[in-house]
């Protein structure tokens, strides 16, 4: 026994040596494990059009020993720049890096204060990151800045939702993201029948192809609260990420009409990692597609395509939130 | 499979025959309660979150129950330990859950005892860190139900009157039923499907379950020891110094390992 005893500690010590890792500084090696994590993880590869071997090959011919941590967090972030995605980022205690403005080529021209001091002159509340109020005798208009929440702006509109509200304005615009679980069981609240409002695509291993079938999501009708009122969403460039799956999902709906501009898009969830000197790394590693199945990573077309401009702006017309009230006066 | 058929083939026999024997000599039965608190130490590498080994320190404690005669004894043990922290890397905190259980039929045989255990260990990993939250990956867990092997041996020691006894015991797992997240997300496999997917997450429990695969040693392996000393300190009451030294180890596209020792002190009340 007491040999028996003595082998299994002796392999038990033998497991303990793999596990000796510390915070070492090896610009090669951090590298290959940078470019091997995001190669394994992330979705978009096919969707961007980026070959990321030549991406390694470009890169890693930069690195040597004496590369400095800043040279290489430049190299790492101009890496993930090559794929254009606003969620992917790197980390270091020091810094963060690599968040693609997707709003670049887009005239994004949004004023908050104007909605509030001109529209909705005759009051507005606000309840977290809600601002509502009626603009334009009977449509009621909520403006959400960021998509945390949700429950909240179900208690608002379906307190403000009475028969004498003949629509209801949807304001994402420059809505950064958040969080957008909740948008298919608010929905139930808008449809007479179980409605397909768009899908989920999750990778399943580490090679390009693994990738789950599409896995679609319902709004399920509300048997307790059902709205019939039409519903405009507006949307900018600046809606990005949680605001443009919302978007999407809305756009499923028959009473649903999107204006405005291509939402900024972001259909990726992102994970992170950590690297072996301690940097996180961030890449997307799901999609969401909407109900006709596209992605939204490049961003949810609106059935109004309306541009704000600054001059516009500065007259006090918002031209995009005009539309949606003749749209629901009409 | 084959493997799997075989290993399931001997531990029946050993239970089965440790259960058949264990009858002899009921009203010698003595029964054994206990508590333990000490401290452990262990090191985690989940490769779902971190190319870095951390080094986690926590609080453990636990509840131990013994039934023996002079030919069979079961233990079953209860333990617990949270809280732990990294110390090796400011980019990400693990934080770590581990409840355990662990049932044994043990058999005497010449001089050690002989049998198989059931453990279910349960390793949830919640990481946190100052540079980022967590997207699609905020959580890891690790939950299996193993059976194995388990040998002991007890030494009887008298100094000067005073009875210590040194034990010793070793458990290897065979035969697991695992689960663990799908690919990159938090999510079980059973879960990423359309009748059961919801972006609320309602549902994940069962989704948990019905994920679970039954995983011989090549996928998982689960393999502990430990060393004690025990004084007896009157004819009902004794205290123990125990050293646990284990391994769980994950085989997968994402591995992951934990290897923990603790130094626990428990005191025992036997009828």
């Amino acid at each position: 026994m007491k040999y028996l005893i003595i082998l299994l500690t002796v392999i038990n010590v033998g497991c303990v040596k793999d596990l000796s890792t510390g915070l070492d500084f090896d610009p090669p090696t951090l590298y290959d494990e940078f470019w091997e994590y995001v190669d394994e993880n992330y979705i978009y590869f096919d969707e961007k059009q980026v070959d990321w071997d030549s991406v390694y090959i470009a890169n890693a011919q930069k690195l040597i020993a004496s590369t400095t941590e800043e040279q290489l967090f430049d190299i790492m972030v101009e890496s993930l720049m090559s794929l254009k995605d606003g969620h992917n980022a790197l980390r270091s205690p020091s810094k963060v890096g690599a968040f693609y403005d997707f709003r670049n080529g887009y005239n994004v021209q949004f004023s908050a204060e104007l909605i509030d001091s001109a529209y909705l002159s005759a009051g507005f509340e606000i309840d977290g990151n809600y601002t509502h109020g009626v603009v334009a005798d009977s449509i009621y208009y909520i403006r959400i800045d960021r998509m945390q929440q949700l429950h909240l702006f179900m208690d608002i509109y379906r307190e403000n939702l009475d028969s004498n509200i003949k629509g209801l304005v949807i304001d994402v615009r420059s809505n950064g993201g958040g969080d957008s679980n909740l948008v298919p069981t608010l929905l139930g609240d808008f449809v007479d029948s179980r409605t397909h409002v768009g899908s989920y695509i999750e990778k399943s291993g580490p090679n390009r192809a693994d990738e789950t079938d599409p896995i679609r999501v319902f709004a399920e009708p509300n048997s307790q609260v059902h709205f019939d009122q039409e519903i405009v969403v507006l949307t900018n460039r600046g809606s990005y990420s949680a605001s443009s799956y919302m978007a999407a999902m809305f756009k499923a709906i028959p009473s649903v009409t999107l204006v405005g501009q291509v939402t900024g898009g972001g259909g990726g969830g992102n994970s992170n990692f950590e690297l072996s000197n301690g940097w996180i790394v961030s890449v997307s590693v799901s999609d969401f597609l909407d109900a006709a199945g596209r992605s939204i990573e490049h961003g949810v077309e609106p059935d109004y395509e309306i541009n704000n401009t600054s001059e516009r702006l500065g007259l006090g017309i918002d031209d995009m939130l005009d539309k949606a009230i003749e749209l629901l006066n009409d | 499979m084959k493997n799997c058929t075989i290993i399931t083939l001997t531990l029946a026999f050993i239970l089965s025959f440790s259960t058949l024997q264990g009858q002899d000599n009921l009203n010698d039965t003595r029964h054994t309660i206990g508590v333990e608190l000490g401290y452990a130490f262990a090191n985690v590498q989940e490769s779902r979150f971190s190319k870095l080994t951390k080094k986690i320190r926590s609080l453990k404690f636990g509840i131990n129950y013994s039934k023996e005669n002079i030919t069979t004894k079961q233990v079953l043990a209860v333990h617990y330990m949270g809280l732990g922290s990294s110390q090796s890397s400011k980019g990400l905190l693990f934080n770590l859950i581990r409840p355990e259980v662990n049932y044994a039929y043990l058999r005497k045989y010449k001089m050690n005892w002989v049998g198989g255990f059931f453990n279910s260990t349960t390793l949830l990993n919640m990481p946190k860190s100052s540079l980022v939250g967590f997207g699609n990956n905020p959580i890891s867990y690790t939950i299996a139900q193993s059976l194995g092997i388990r040998l002991e041996r007890d030494y009887d020691i008298s100094i000067k009157g005073k009875n210590i006894q040194v034990s010793g015991w070793s458990q290897f797992s065979l035969l697991s039923h695992l689960i663990r997240p799908a690919y990159g997300h938090p999510y079980p496999e059973a879960f990423l499907n359309e009748d059961a997917f919801s972006p609320t997450q309602a549902g994940l429990a069962s989704s948990l379950v019905k994920s679970g695969k039954v995983v011989s040693v090549n996928k998982y392996m689960s393999f502990k020891i430990s060393l004690s000393i025990s004084y007896q300190i009157t004819d009902h009451v004794s205290a123990k110094l125990i050293y646990n030294s284990y391994v769980d180890k994950v085989r997968s596209i994402q591995p992951a390992q934990f290897w923990g020792q603790d130094v626990l002190v428990g005191v025992y009340y036997r009828n």
